[in-house]
């Protein structure tokens, strides 16, 4: 592997994690739908429920999602 | 006398309707983000909690997920050699792009960037079909644990099963109602994700045994017998 495919493979993941970390609640809320949708587990629907309302106030809100 | 009946039906408020189209244009964005976002957030969410929860099935489960970004790479390319089609007729748009989006319109996928965008299979569908695939079908192999705490596999299963279908139509219809992928496209990807899906378990069961594929983090139950270990009984008193 080159050294300038290294550095871009580090860089994307760099701005991935960035980016990820930046939009967390919607990322939470929607590994938790995603559980809670193929395990039937009223743990994680109870959780999607919480950080649903806590999303929506997240992608609602224009501070937020610049 | 049909005009007669118009003006008989009970006409909304100005108030609620504006209300409600309000409300409907405040959802739709944050629902078609949250499906946009939903392959590679799923990646970033599983990733997250495997390294806070340092739990085995979760890691396996993220393997597994780059096993399937490599296969649908493998598939399209193969597909590509012989008939490169399947997008749809508006694959390019804002709405059918996977991954974080940036203020200054780029965009980071790993499902896009591991697997290959705008083919057969669609990297989404195949993604999401396969992961659901894996974990329902995962989770048919601790019938004995779930039934042995009090639960009931059936109604679990039921549940999970008819959720996850609604949850692929929902996926379906959107990635057609938007024109991201052609039909024929998307419904010959499902079937791949569900084989996929289900060898991957097969794989996982192989390489890392009964634990490595426990996503609901149950105790597994090992027979004494079998483990080649004396088995004591409580004896009645005599007293």
């Amino acid at each position: 592997m080159s050294l300038t495919s290294a550095s871009g493979l580090i860089g994307n993941t760099k701005e991935y994690i960035y980016r990820g970390i930046q939009q967390l609640p919607l990322i939470l809320s929607l590994t938790s739908f995603f559980l809670t949708v193929t395990t039937g587990s009223i743990a994680h629907a109870t959780l999607f429920g919480g950080l649903t309302v806590n999303a929506f106030i997240y992608a609602a809100n224009p501070v937020f999602t610049r | 006398m049909s005009s007669a009946q118009t003006q008989a039906l009970p006409q909304p408020k100005p108030g609620v309707k504006e209300f409600i189209d309000k409300v409907i244009a405040v959802l739709i964005p944050i629902v078609v983000e949250f499906l946009r976002l939903l392959p590679d957030g799923l990646v970033f969410g599983v990733a997250l909690l495997s390294l806070l929860s340092l739990c085995t099935s979760y890691g396996v489960l993220l393997f597994s997920m780059f096993e399937l970004m490599i296969l649908q790479r493998l598939f399209a390319g193969f597909m590509g050699s012989i008939a490169p089609t399947g997008a749809g007729q508006n694959a390019t748009a804002a709405v059918c792009q996977n991954g974080f989006a940036f203020p200054n319109m780029l965009r980071i996928s790993m499902v896009d960037s591991i697997g290959k965008a705008s083919t057969f299979p669609s990297s989404s569908m195949f993604f999401l079909v396969g992961i659901v695939t894996y974990v329902i079908s995962s989770i048919q192999h601790f019938k004995q644990e779930i039934t042995t705490l009090g639960g009931d596999v059936n109604m679990r299963t039921t549940i999970a099963s008819s959720l996850s279908v609604l949850f692929i139509l929902f996926m379906f219809i959107y990635r057609i109602n938007y024109g991201c992928d052609s039909f024929g496209n998307v419904l010959l990807t499902m079937i791949l994700g569900l084989v996929a899906g289900v060898a991957l378990v097969i794989q996982n069961l192989a390489l890392f045994g009964r634990n490595g594929i426990n996503i609901l983090n149950l105790p597994l139950l090992i027979s004494a017998t079998e483990a080649g270990k004396p088995m004591f009984v409580c004896a009645p008193t005599s007293v």
